[in-house]
């Protein structure tokens, strides 16, 4: 193996075979940096149910074991994790198993001295989207009728969104899942990057056959952990087959396209300055202060938080300094990955009105947060 | 990380806690969103155990409270249900033991449940849902946007509402003659307004109401505990010793607010406090008995709709009522009282995701609404961290008009009288606001009642 290589892998051990995705691979990579020592601990999410996951750092190999198997339905970022990980432990290293937006979160934070990238171990996932729990469970009694007390796996598998129980399996078309207002969380729906190529691993079932994980080696240390497994006897390896090569290029264009299509449904140009304002302001004014949006983002990284410094909850204003400090802040470094909606009390669709401002500045600078380690554009003003 | 239930209300709103809270996302209440309550949860100093005024350990605290609980007649239980269902049974059985009652200070009520509320068409609110119960928002925005009508009455316009009546507290009985037809209404019932929650409840259909409760698991409690003093009657009845001891379970009485009324507690023989936080309370009592922080309880909540959740945590608060209990021959234990609270709710496991069906009558309180008199008043918004007696924010609103009129100018004080003195503020000027109501979201020392008539001139 060599950096640059496309394999498929699996887990040696039955059991991780059947309880995680496509073979147990991502899970063996979490043991193995654990018992060869490569990491100190690593983070996962302990799966409750198919709708709840609960993200736990561990350096006990059976509690990694536990945390097997995907969750589509738990759009938990984990950067902030990782960065609690180098406050507490600055010479530690630490292995996690991340999304797109997890990794470009987590490139972000590096750039801002938050995470030591030479010691996380970052297995990128392929990603189609997330959803939200309770509206999947609704939308599994109103679409799917089924009972989602029962589900026991959810896959996305060729444009279709599908659920099992112990008895039967049903599938349905993201785009009509999504036609109905279900399905995948809006930042989903118009996020192009598919397939984490800024992490040290690339890994999904695009392309790869039943039980086992296409992988793509991308860095040194991705490979480090390719060969740890190996060596330590947890995983096996194949050189991956041309014609999977091929599936996964033609899906990840395909979720490339669909996403362009949400992304011009999503972000109608305000193109009046005056409507836009208005469009801001009414948005921001239903706002509780609960400063969860802040907390949340996995790009924001003050130590002394400006946007809570500078503002003054008696000020009278339809936005407050708050909201605008931070729609400063995330001009350059917005990753769109949709938590700051999620948390949102008051219903506030501010990853949209993040990313209408963002888009414009890293348009304009040519420059996209989080995928590689380019100085951000502001930084350079300095 | 635990999963627990935030203390900030009773709406129940689901949340991870590790050493910070966390968003748990398929909440079914809140879907992991959290106000700035929440947010803040953990954020209190927890009190260490006491006997008069001195530290001790918790044991000696127990032993002690045990012995005063021997010797002092007419004891008095208050728990307003800032504790788990398992937590004030076992309160319940400490009171039986000494031939009394525990007291919530809400009656008993269940209403409407949240899926009604997104599905209405017509809503009356009497409640601001921006502060006082935040997450309550979100489904009223909901509903909004699929075309329901929102009236609010309130102490200013609420920007939810389509139309907004403002509240005049010297007609306030005038919300007597509101016809609610089959509109969906909204209210608090809190120990502080047992009058204004009972006008409304009485006049509307039950399955219409959706009644909002200030405490963890105020629903839950008030199932449990079959006492039924108010707050006022509790004060009443120390001061004329009919009440002579009084054990508070994590039950500030400190919230009601005529602070002057607090000075009765000094005429008791034993005030004994069970509860996590260090307060004014905790410092006036005779006996602090430490339990696990509001958050940290292991056991059952019910929610303002009865939905039953789960609260994983220790069971130090429970093991200290099963301590006190022994001294009188009762043996309980948590595994006991959560088997009998399955028992009463009538359920054999919790499911969050579905809302058990109640058949419960609503016992009038005896509390007849009143108007205020005077041209201007001082309105307490109720919100989480009043009710946890934390300020949070420590200015008023006040209208534009107010401010022009008393010629304030910026950093300047709002200076108002009452009967019980005069203060000084800091105030934020909202276009919402009428010209005669001062809303503040912190007790302040001039205050008589919720409403309290002030004047803005010099004393």
């Amino acid at each position: 193996m060599k950096i640059g290589d496309c394999v498929v892998a699996w887990s040696k051990d039955e059991e991780l075979r059947k309880m995680g995705a496509s073979g147990g691979l991502v899970t063996s990579l979490l043991v193995g940096a654990l018992e060869t020592e490569l990491v100190d601990e690593v983070i996962a999410l302990r799966k409750i149910s198919e709708f709840e996951g609960v993200p736990i750092r561990t350096s006990d190999t059976d509690e990694a074991i536990r945390s097997a198997g995907s969750l589509h339905a738990a759009p938990i970022n984990l950067t902030k994790f990782a960065v609690r990980f180098f406050e507490e432990h600055p010479d530690g290293a630490i292995a996690l198993p991340v999304k797109p937006c997890d990794c470009r979160g987590i490139i972000e934070q590096a750039k801002r001295r938050k995470i030591d990238m030479d010691r996380i171990y970052l297995i990128g996932l392929n990603c189609g989207g997330t959803m939200d729990p309770i509206t999947t469970m609704e939308m599994l009694e109103k679409m799917y009728e089924m009972d989602p007390k029962k589900i026991v796996e959810e896959e996305i598998l060729k444009g279709k969104l599908i659920f099992k129980t112990e008895e039967e399996e049903k599938a349905i078309s993201i785009d009509e899942v999504e036609e109905a207002g279900y399905g995948r969380r809006e930042s989903c729906r118009y996020c192009g990057i598919n397939i984490p190529m800024m992490a040290d691993l690339a890994c999904g079932n695009w392309g790869a056959g039943e039980d086992e994980t296409f992988v793509e080696i991308l860095t040194e240390k991705g490979l480090r952990l390719m060969k740890s497994a190996v060596d330590h006897g947890l995983i096996e390896t194949a050189p991956a087959p041309e014609k999977g090569i091929k599936i996964r290029e033609k899906t990840n264009s395909v979720m490339e396209n669909v996403a362009k299509t949400w992304y011009e449904k999503v972000f109608v140009p305000i193109e009046d300055r005056s409507e836009r304002m208005k469009y801001y302001m009414d948005a921001m004014e239903d706002c509780i202060d609960c400063e969860a949006c802040k907390y949340v983002c996995p790009v924001c990284s003050c130590d002394e938080s400006k946007c809570i410094g500078f503002y003054d909850p008696m000020d009278s204003h339809k936005i407050s300094i708050y909201h605008l400090i931070r729609l400063l802040h995330l001009a350059d470094s917005c990753i769109g990955c949709g938590q700051c909606t999620d948390v949102c009390p008051a219903e506030i669709p501010l990853t949209i009105l993040h990313k209408r401002v963002a888009d414009r500045i890293q348009a304009k600078y040519d420059y996209i947060p989080g995928i590689d380690m380019k100085t951000p554009p502001f930084f350079e003003v300095e | 990380m635990k999963k627990i239930v935030c203390y900030g209300c009773n709406l129940g709103c689901g949340l991870y806690f590790g050493d910070v809270p966390y968003f748990r996302k398929n909440s079914p209440v809140n879907s992991g969103k959290i106000c700035r309550f929440g947010m803040k949860i953990h954020r209190y100093e927890k009190v260490l155990p006491k006997v008069d005024g001195k530290n001790v350990e918790l044991d000696d605290a127990i032993a002690a409270a045990a012995k005063k609980l021997a010797d002092v007649k007419e004891m008095a239980f208050v728990s307003f249900g800032d504790v788990t269902c398992e937590e004030q049974l076992a309160f319940n059985k400490l009171a039986e033991a000494f031939e009394s009652d525990v007291h919530t200070c809400i009656p008993r009520f269940i209403g409407a449940n949240i899926e009604k509320i997104r599905q209405s068409k017509e809503i009356i609110t009497f409640i601001d849902p921006y502060t006082s119960y935040p997450l309550i928002l979100r489904h009223m925005l909901h509903a909004k946007k699929n075309g329901a009508k929102i009236t609010s009455y309130y102490w200013k316009k609420l920007r939810i509402a389509d139309e907004s009546v403002i509240l005049n507290p010297a007609e306030i009985d005038k919300i007597k003659s509101i016809n609610f037809g089959d509109s969906l209404v909204i209210t608090d019932l809190n120990p502080l307004n047992l009058d204004f929650s009972n006008e409304i409840i009485k006049s509307c259909n039950a399955e219409n109401i959706v009644c909002l409760k200030p405490f963890l698991n105020s629903t839950g409690a008030s199932l449990i505990s079959d006492g039924e003093k108010s707050i006022y009657q509790i004060f009443e009845e120390i001061k004329e010793k009919k009440i002579k001891g009084l054990y508070l379970l994590e039950s500030d009485l400190g919230i009601v607010p005529d602070d002057t009324l607090m000075a009765a507690l000094d005429e008791l023989e034993v005030l004994i406090v069970q509860q996590s936080m260090r307060n004014a309370l905790s410092d006036r009592a005779d006996i602090v008995l430490c339990g696990d922080r509001k958050f940290e309880g292991k056991g059952t909540v019910l929610n303002f709709e009865g939905r039953v959740l789960e609260n994983e945590g220790g069971t130090e608060g429970i093991k200290i009522l099963t301590d006190i209990l022994k001294s009188v021959g009762e043996e309980i234990d948590y595994d006991k009282m959560h088997a009998e609270v399955l028992s009463k709710l009538g359920i054999n496991e919790i499911d969050e995701y579905i809302v058990p069906k109640y058949d419960i009558k609503y016992k009038q309180p005896e509390a007849e609404i009143k108007n205020y008199e005077g041209d201007a008043h001082l309105v307490y918004a109720y919100n989480p961290f009043m009710w946890n007696n934390v300020i949070d924010r420590d200015f008023v609103e006040i209208s534009p008009s107010l401010v022009e009129s008393l010629n304030l100018h910026k950093d300047e004080l709002l200076k108002m009288t009452s009967s019980k003195g005069s203060v000084a503020v800091k105030y934020k000027i909202n276009n919402a606001m009428p010209d005669n109501i001062v809303l503040s979201p912190m007790k302040l020392p001039i205050s008589t009642d919720i409403v309290t008539p002030v004047n803005f001139k010099e004393p």
